[in-house]
């Protein structure tokens, strides 16, 4: 045993129900010796050099947060582009505020115009959503400039609206020709018709090394949040080896304030190795850094977005009628998790429909028949629209639930008036259920998604209330307890990394967060105010920036 | 007829149907009754099992494309595929996608520009065990009825699982049920491969149009001794549109012993030298066409020509 240094501090929550708190935690070599306080610590310290290390007295230090997924490479991409968000956001340059309906949208449109010199530079803002800001049009961007290309990507990413000179930029009348969803007099380009113009934007915003620049941001947004491992929950998305090198040079080394976890997207891998996904997925996954490795879990995907309204919706549907879409269509989807069942790999799985979510657990239950196994830890992610009976077939099979902890925050108000209604938006991410039936609950911000708070994350699914204030499907709230867990033990569980991280105890990698508030003094509604003070990671303190 | 209007055109030709009805089948037939260029694209999942034979023997390509949403597919669509896929050097001949299980192929019908690859027919397939059910699914029945409307031709599969009247049944309910679609079944023989590869089935683009069951005829026509293969080629340059294929053998004056390889497909006609061969039987043309009367037709002009 090497030098014991011992943090004191107001208390220890170590979400090990076993031993819920003390006031100091001994480490020593990255690992907890044990937490409790400094007579109970005796037995350690009277035998072995030790130091006292008080900065974090005042403070109340509890595992270090959890996000399990998130996008660093999807976020690095964006982080390249003008925010015009509907809402609030902290970015790594600083704090930009939401843009209120069309006329602010278009203001701000205006500004960045303005301070761009070169008449023909493009202007790339992510953020649009016309359900904030109403119809944003060629026309409308036209009157801003008819030489600077002006893109405006929608908050959720599925679709571009462009100006005459951004479309010519993109290529887009040829396009138009080819796809469906490229239409030339409103300038809009969604789905595929968006990934036709994905070439250009993406050398516009990857080159020259903004995209290693985009996770610099990415690496501190995330220390901001008091979170001490992330999991790129769709490793590959662009370029396997791309976002390898990227990720390594700027978060592999123990200068990094936090683990990386990496979970391969199925379906990008797919189509670079073909019917060898598997065996190449498998030597490609051995490798590892000081700070970054993987976990032996695949990433599928169901249905389409949530955000995007894209969701495979049950009856009575959609409000307006519109249908959502399949990312990987029910008999796709089991075709396609089954080799990674069937060596034992973890399957996550990308649904936010009720559809999606009959989808997935079909495919486990089938799974579960041709190949039985136990402690499988199978987790539907995002969950934003499902069934009370779903809940009890996911519980029967052992299936768990890994929410967005922000869709009923963000976007409850604005799904009920224009596409699902009170009540099935008022029981989005149904979690109260699912504990209830004692289902693991964890949270993730799906990080560009939505913003690395943790502890916001956890009010919200605690109080169900919106970012406008209002209560939503107060039955389907999770105790304080359990949104605590969401953003530590439970998704360490999921992340079948629960030995290691998501709790303090004895011999787990001291991986710790300082706040500056006890959440259970503040209670759920003051979860998100909490300030983070400083994260420590394998006992070493990292303050914030 | 939608036959293929320009020769630089390059006919696609969709495929849909559920997952496991047998589309790799239907595919693989098309292989190998194909003589042109094809170029498959098929979705991501490694279900699809073409026959590599057949890939090889015709120089066709295969893309596997991920569905189209960003989500899961940065890097490409199907919009994209098709149109690098036409400035290929050489290009293909002809463009089969292969929709996926839940897509409506009707849907899909609408990517490329239809200035440079009409849609030639939609094909759906139906498994003759399972249609019914399916159809009848709480969740997915309205998608599969979808399916089968989209279709120019339902080509009923595994007829060969059930007793021939339950096989029968399920054809009669399919044909009551989309009378205005063309019914073949895959064990029936390979005319309607044919008739596809040939764009001897109407597309309906939308509309509905009565039409019954593809008429295909096929004869074998002797052609005379020495019958120059210029007039030949010129004879079948002006072909009938109702003759969908042609295929044959004939002597190369130009080498002795030399052997040239005679197609008629869609409108082109193409005369390819090829190894000579004891198993080629060498002035027989075999022809397969919507209406006797124009083989009837053609084989008189080649036996005039041959005089
Ligand atoms: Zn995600």
């Amino acid at each position: 045993m090497g030098e014991i240094t011992v943090f004191t501090a107001r208390r220890v929550i170590t979400m090990d129900p076993s031993r819920p708190d003390g006031t100091a935690v001994a480490v020593s070599e990255g690992r907890i010796v044990e937490v409790g306080d400094l007579g109970s610590l005796q037995p350690w310290l009277s035998r072995h050099p030790h130091t006292i290390d008080d900065r974090f007295a005042d403070a109340v230090l509890m595992p270090g947060l959890i996000d399990p997924h998130l996008h660093p490479a999807l976020a690095a991409l964006l982080l390249a582009c003008h925010w015009i968000p509907p809402e609030p956001w902290d970015l790594p340059h600083g704090r930009v505020e939401a843009a209120e309906g069309k006329d602010g949208f278009l203001a701000r449109v205006r500004e960045l115009h303005d301070s761009i010199d070169d008449p023909n530079e493009p202007l790339v803002s992510f953020g649009y959503h016309a359900q904030y800001h109403g119809e944003v049009l060629r026309p409308d961007l036209d009157a801003i400039s008819t030489t600077r290309p002006i893109v405006c990507w929608q908050r959720s990413f599925h679709e571009i609206r462009c100006n005459q000179a951004a479309l010519e930029w993109v290529n887009a009348e040829e396009g138009a020709a080819w796809d469906p969803y490229i239409e030339l007099d409103s300038g809009r380009l969604f789905e595929t018709g968006m990934v036709w113009s994905l070439q250009v934007l993406a050398s516009n915003l990857m080159g020259d090394g903004q995209f290693d620049e985009g996770l610099r941001g990415v690496r501190e947004l995330v220390h901001r949040g008091g979170v001490t491992t992330i999991c790129d929950a769709g490793f590959g998305l662009f370029d396997m080896d791309v976002e390898w090198e990227s990720l390594v040079a700027v978060m592999g080394d123990a200068s990094t304030p936090y683990r990386t976890y990496l979970m391969p997207q199925v379906p990008s891998a797919r189509s670079k190795w073909k019917d060898n996904t598997l065996q190449y997925l498998e030597q490609f996954t051995e490798r590892s850094t000081d700070r970054i490795s993987f976990v032996k879990a695949a990433k599928v995907l169901a249905d389409g977005a949530f955000i995007a309204q894209l969701m495979m919706l049950g009856p009575p549907g959609y409000i307006d009628g519109h249908s959502g879409a399949w990312l990987a269509e029910p008999d796709r989807l089991l075709a396609m998790m089954r080799p990674f069942w069937e060596a034992d790999y973890d399957l996550h799985i990308h649904c936010n429909g009720d559809v999606g979510a009959a989808a997935a657990i079909d495919a486990i239950q089938v799974l579960l028949h041709e190949h039985p196994r136990f402690d499988h830890r199978s987790t539907l992610h995002h969950f934003g629209v499902s069934t009370q009976a779903q809940i009890r077939r996911m519980a029967g099979l052992g299936v768990e639930v890994q929410a967005n902890g922000y869709y009923l925050y963000q976007f409850g108000e604005r799904f009920r008036e224009a596409w699902l209604g009170d009540e099935r938006a008022s029981l989005m991410t149904r979690l109260g259920s699912a504990r209830r039936h004692g289902v693991s609950v964890a949270v993730h911000s799906d990080l560009p998604m939505a913003p690395v708070r943790p502890l916001l994350a956890a009010q919200a699914i605690a109080t169900r209330r919106t970012r406008e204030g209002t209560v939503m499907g107060l039955e389907e709230a999770v105790s304080l307890d359990d949104a605590l867990a969401s953003i530590t033990i439970e998704a360490a569980y999921q992340m079948r990394m629960d030995y290691e991280i998501g709790s303090l105890a004895s011999g787990k990698l001291a991986d710790m967060v300082a706040l500056d508030a006890d959440p259970y003094e503040v209670g759920a509604e003051g979860l998100g105010s909490i300030g983070i003070l400083a994260t420590v990671v394998g006992g070493e303190v990292f303050d914030l920036p | 007829m939608s036959t293929v209007p320009y020769p630089d055109l390059i006919p696609m030709t969709v495929i849909g149907g559920w997952l496991g009805s047998g589309k790799t089948t239907l595919l693989n037939r098309l292989l190998t009754e194909a003589d042109e260029r094809i170029a498959v694209v098929v979705n991501d999942v490694g279900d699809i099992n073409i026959d590599a034979g057949l890939i090889d023997s015709h120089h066709d390509t295969i893309i596997e494309l991920t569905n189209g949403c960003i989500c899961c597919s940065i890097g490409g669509s199907l919009a994209i595929t098709l149109r690098d896929l036409t400035v290929r050097d050489p290009p293909p001949e002809r463009i089969v996608v292969e929709a996926s299980g839940v897509a409506r192929p009707g849907q899909v019908a609408r990517y490329g520009d239809r200035m440079v690859v009409p849609i030639d027919s939609i094909v759906v397939v139906a498994d003759a065990v399972d249609i019914r059910r399916r159809v009848g699914d709480h969740t997915y029945g309205g998608l599969a009825r979808d399916q089968l409307a989209d279709a120019d031709l339902i080509v009923i599969s595994k007829t060969d699982l059930l007793e021939p009247t339950a096989a029968a049944d399920v054809a009669d309910w399919i044909r009551s049920e989309w009378p205005e679609v063309p019914t073949v079944r895959v064990d029936a023989d390979s005319g309607w491969a044919v008739a596809v590869l040939a764009g001897g089935i109407q597309h309906r683009d939308g509309g509905s149009v009565a039409t019954s069951t593809p008429a295909i005829h096929t004869a074998t026509v002797g052609l005379a001794a020495g019958l120059d293969p210029r007039v030949l080629r010129t004879v079948l340059e002006e072909a009938p549109p109702e003759i969908l294929r042609v295929k044959g053998f004939v002597a190369d004056p130009g080498s002795a012993g030399g052997m040239i390889a005679v197609h008629l497909a869609g409108r082109r006609v193409s005369f390819d030298p090829i190894e000579p061969s004891g198993a080629v039987e060498l002035g027989r043309l075999v022809m397969i066409a919507s209406d006797l009367r124009a083989i009837d037709e053609l084989a008189a002009r080649l036996r005039t020509s041959g005089l």
